[in-house]
């Protein structure tokens, strides 16, 4: 060869490289967006015909077991639609069958190697009989993946063209893979996102089941301890008549009985929450009041451990929350900040209006909590190792503070703690202001 | 039953007559007859539940006519309170939240 015709032909293999390549790109690309296996196909036959000049074409994937070619995709050109018009059916209705029928998609597909024919006619038989076959070349490839069998794809040539370029023959068979790459990349995300739906199904359903017992128990549970704990509280008003043992005995029971229903609620929300069922009915109200009714009924538990409690004097604070919840955190907060602080102590309640947010600090002088606790502090559970937890009539479980946050959580705040030990603690929460 | 028995005891020391039905189906009885200042009515019940007691009460008037309803459970889903408040009772209260004394009161307050 001359060096004229030797650079001619290095630069033709340049062009042709090139556009191998950026057809494979744009094949890639069509590959990463696709969510259905017949959006990739379709795209895949319509994108390689027009890049290469490929008439008409068209695809046929495999069933699991091998044993029908499915029509996937195809060309709308003129045999492609003659065919499928005396067919009368659907594209996803068109199938072969591997084992019967006589059909060159059928041999490439079980051969797993390439063939060429003539007339697209002639790959609908024996499905349907054009008489007209057509007298372009027609390609048959397989697509592959790895070692399986996943069908194949056939393109023809334009009229009067009688052979493949060596480029075209090159391309055509590097494509197969990468045919074969994308439609089982797309069947694998489609059985994951469908498992994935069945088992988020699965779960909402037990989480169901789960928060309708949990109901039903509630319910028993309660059922006695409204009887303990209105007959301890009759007992108590006859105080007067009664030794002053069995007057602290008594009192025990009651607080524990008061323990026991406080529990039984905080399962019954903790459940709701995790089943997504806690409803809040959030309305503007006003938070400075119901500190101030926390401080009224939380007096004997504060004057019987010489504590004081203050709740800022501003006048109305007005917040849109949920008001029942709202007092439930409080006395949550309240209590615990009763609970760990010795006797003497403070506790403050406070507001801070802050970036249409309207932040409660509820502090203490108490014993403070450690840094690697405090993690731990709005977790299910979460008991820390300060076991100042005598017995106190103030609450506490392990899922107050949980609850607490998720009810601020689900009203569109947050909740924090900050804390130094042995100088004290500083619980806060933001609600939206109104 | 016990729940019953003390707030039956409670509001008779407090001064009130009190009627009690043993389930469902007699308390709708009682209602139908009337006459009632208040009515304290639950919703787990024998025979029939306090939402059916609420809808039949609904749908029919009593001989003589009844002061409000108060639903007291210890339910504490809030569509059934609410499905409760629709039908026609005046509150709702959960009974492991309240004292002896502090049901009198309500009461008290209901009848005033």
């Amino acid at each position: 060869m001359d060096p004229a015709q030797e650079l001619y032909r290095k630069n033709l293999d340049l062009v042709y490289a090139n556009k191998t390549l950026e057809l494979i790109r744009e094949l890639d690309e069509i590959a990463i967006g696709a969510q259905a296996v017949e959006d990739v196909v379709q795209k895949f036959i319509d994108t390689i015909c027009t890049r290469l000049g490929f008439v008409e074409g068209l695809v046929v994937t495999a069933d699991e077991r091998g044993e029908y070619l499915s029509l996937i995709g195809l060309t709308p050109t003129a045999i492609n639609k003659r065919a499928m018009e005396a067919l009368g059916v659907k594209v996803q209705d068109v199938r072969f069958v591997v084992r019967q029928d006589e059909n060159d998609l059928v041999d490439v597909f079980l051969a797993k190697s390439p063939k060429v024919t003539k007339g697209m006619g002639r790959l609908w038989s024996p499905l349907v009989e054009l008489g007209e076959v057509g007298e372009n070349q027609v390609y048959v490839f397989p697509i592959i993946a790895g070692s399986r069998r996943l069908g194949c794809y056939a393109v023809t040539t334009a009229a009067g063209v009688e052979t493949m370029t060596e480029f075209e023959r090159v391309v055509l068979a590097r494509l197969a893979p990468v045919f074969g790459l994308a439609i089982d990349k797309v069947r694998v995300g489609q059985e994951l996102r469908e498992a994935q739906d069945r088992e988020m199904a699965r779960v909402k359903e037990l989480d169901r089941l789960k928060d309708e017992f949990v109901s039903l128990v509630s319910h028993d549970l309660r059922t006695p301890m409204t009887a303990i704990k209105g007959y301890v509280y009759l007992l108590l008003k006859q105080r007067e008549g009664l030794p002053s043992e069995a007057v602290r005995q008594l009192q025990v029971v009651y607080d524990s009985s008061e323990r026991m229903i406080r529990l039984i609620g905080d399962l019954l929300d903790v459940s709701r929450i995790e089943a997504g069922r806690m409803q809040l009915s959030i309305e503007a109200m006003d938070i400075a009041g119901s500190a101030a009714e926390v401080r009224e009924e939380l007096q004997p538990q504060v004057l019987e451990r010489k504590l004081s409690l203050e709740v800022a004097r501003t006048g109305e604070v007005r917040v849109r929350a949920d008001k029942a919840r709202v007092h439930q955190v409080l006395v949550n907060l309240v209590s615990n900040a009763i609970k760990f602080t010795p006797e003497g102590g403070k506790i403050t309640v406070g507001f801070e209006k802050k970036g249409g947010e309207v932040i409660t600090h509820v502090a203490d002088t108490g014993v403070g909590i450690a840094k690697p606790d405090l993690g731990k502090l709005f977790t299910k559970f979460g008991r820390l190792d300060s076991s100042l937890v005598g017995i106190s009539r103030a609450a506490g479980t392990g899922l107050g503070l949980y609850v607490c946050k998720k009810v601020v959580e689900l009203s569109g705040g947050e909740i924090w703690a900050e804390s130094e030990l042995g100088k004290g603690s500083t619980f806060s929460f933001s609600l939206p202001a109104c | 039953m016990a729940t019953q028995r003390l707030y039956e005891e409670v509001l008779k020391n407090a001064g009130h007559e009190v009627t009690t039905a043993s389930d469902g189906q007699e308390g709708l009885r009682l209602a139908q007859e009337g006459g009632y200042d208040v009515i304290l009515l639950d919703i787990i019940m024998p025979k029939l539940d306090g939402i059916e007691v609420l809808t039949a009460l609904k749908n029919s008037s009593p001989k003589r006519e009844n002061g409000p309803i108060v639903v007291m459970t210890n339910l504490s889903g809030d569509p059934i309170i609410k499905q409760a408040l629709e039908l026609g009772a005046r509150e709702c209260f959960v009974k492991t939240e309240l004292t002896p004394d502090q049901v009198v009161e309500k009461i008290q307050k209901l009848v005033g």
